[in-house]
């Protein structure tokens, strides 16, 4: 009777070491993407020793000029990215001035091997250091490859009647009051001039990067984001918001 | 005779509740990658999220603890699902929300999904 037990226990316990055996922590940076998100058209080399992930921020949204590169060298150096990469020329880790990119050579793709790390040693530096930081890292590494500037990427194409909506709350709101756009009715120089804010790289006088959710919440409430701004908050309904940003986002 | 197994079984008690350290529940979503998508994207201007730097904004609700809350939208069960649904597509949940679509990919709603749930 008591043997019979104990092999029950045993059984039961074994069947719980498994279990626990299964519980698996989460590593950053090793999640495998299904590969229905592959993006065909990457600037990616043959070699493909890992999964790749589809290239989401498609652009580098700081200045691609010498400013930005030198403060990519710095940060090259602070964070000892020779200790594998050897002043670029290759040791540990791969060259960065040769012509082989195992996971892309566009900034994108950099920032996010920056951001993610890749398999065989390359760390993951999400979460120590900014994206900013690894925009920078990305300049600087492009340029000690010679690796000419990239163009702009064409524009999706959005719904000319999108763009149209979001005119009209435009210049029939009380934006009209301070902005100007070039070629409408709204010319008040109280406000920035917005005919081309597309093409900014940041909003709220340097303090926000121009991406649709920022450029949502500074309409909505910019004196939460920048105390003191003459900005008033702008109230609008989600119909008209989103088009008001799709609008904002035409104006290249 | 019984106490041996009894303290076999105590003893194992720890690794199995070990599973409960910090771990993503959005299956192939990274937390990290999501903060630095909420950076990327904004987020911030509208919620406040800890952990997420210049993430003050007074427009929508604040996300602490977003991780234990029933519902979320004040409409639909807190299910990773519909969360990620929610951060990609707001208005397929709720056509009269403000919060903004964004065009966000699935991978990277799984992956801010992911760091909203660490907030808890």
């Amino acid at each position: 009777m008591c043997s019979r037990f104990r092999s029950v226990w045993v059984m039961v316990c074994g069947a719980l070491l498994l279990a626990a055996g299964g519980c698996s922590t989460t590593v950053p940076g090793a999640a495998v993407p299904p590969p229905g998100n592959m993006v065909e058209g990457n600037l990616q080399s043959l070699l493909q020793p890992g999964p790749l992930r589809p290239v989401r921020l498609v652009r580098n949204p700081l200045a691609d000029d010498a400013e930005t590169v030198e403060a990519g060298k710095r940060l090259f150096n602070q964070f000892n990215c020779s200790g594998c990469h050897a002043a670029g020329g290759g040791a540990i880790g791969p060259a960065l001035i040769d012509d082989q990119w195992i996971y892309g050579n566009s900034a994108a793709n950099i920032f996010w091997t920056l951001i993610e790390g890749r398999p065989g040693g390359m760390p993951s530096y999400g979460g120590k250091i900014s994206a900013d930081q690894a925009w920078r890292l990305a300049a600087y590494v492009r340029s000690i490859a010679n690796l000419p500037a990239e163009e702009e990427p064409v524009a999706t194409s959005v719904p000319a009647s999108a763009v149209d909506r979001g005119r009209e709350v435009f210049l029939q709101g009380s934006c009209v009051m301070c902005h100007t756009i070039r070629g409408t009715v709204s010319q008040s120089r109280v406000g920035p001039d917005l005919t081309h804010v597309a093409s900014r790289k940041t909003i709220a006088a340097g303090t926000l990067t121009n991406t649709r959710g920022n450029m949502a919440g500074w309409i909505l409430n910019p004196q939460n984001l920048k105390i003191g701004t003459q900005m008033p908050p702008t109230l609008l309904e989600s119909r008209d918001l989103q088009a008001l940003l799709t609008f904002l986002e035409s104006l290249k | 005779m019984w106490k041996t197994p009894i303290v076999f079984v105590a003893s194992l008690l720890p690794i199995l509740t070990g599973c409960s350290g910090p771990r993503s529940v959005i299956a192939g979503g990274v937390p990290e990658t999501g903060r630095t998508l909420i950076t990327w994207y904004g987020c911030g201007s509208c919620h406040e999220l800890p952990g997420v730097r210049g993430a003050t904004g007074q427009v929508g609700p604040p996300l602490r603890r977003i991780a234990r809350r029933a519902y979320i939208t004040g409409s639909v069960p807190n299910t990773p699902a519909n969360l990620i649904r929610w951060i990609r597509e707001p208005q397929s949940v709720d056509e009269r929300t403000i919060m903004p679509d964004m065009g966000i990919s699935m991978q990277d709603g799984r992956d801010i999904a992911a760091y909203l749930y660490t907030l808890d």
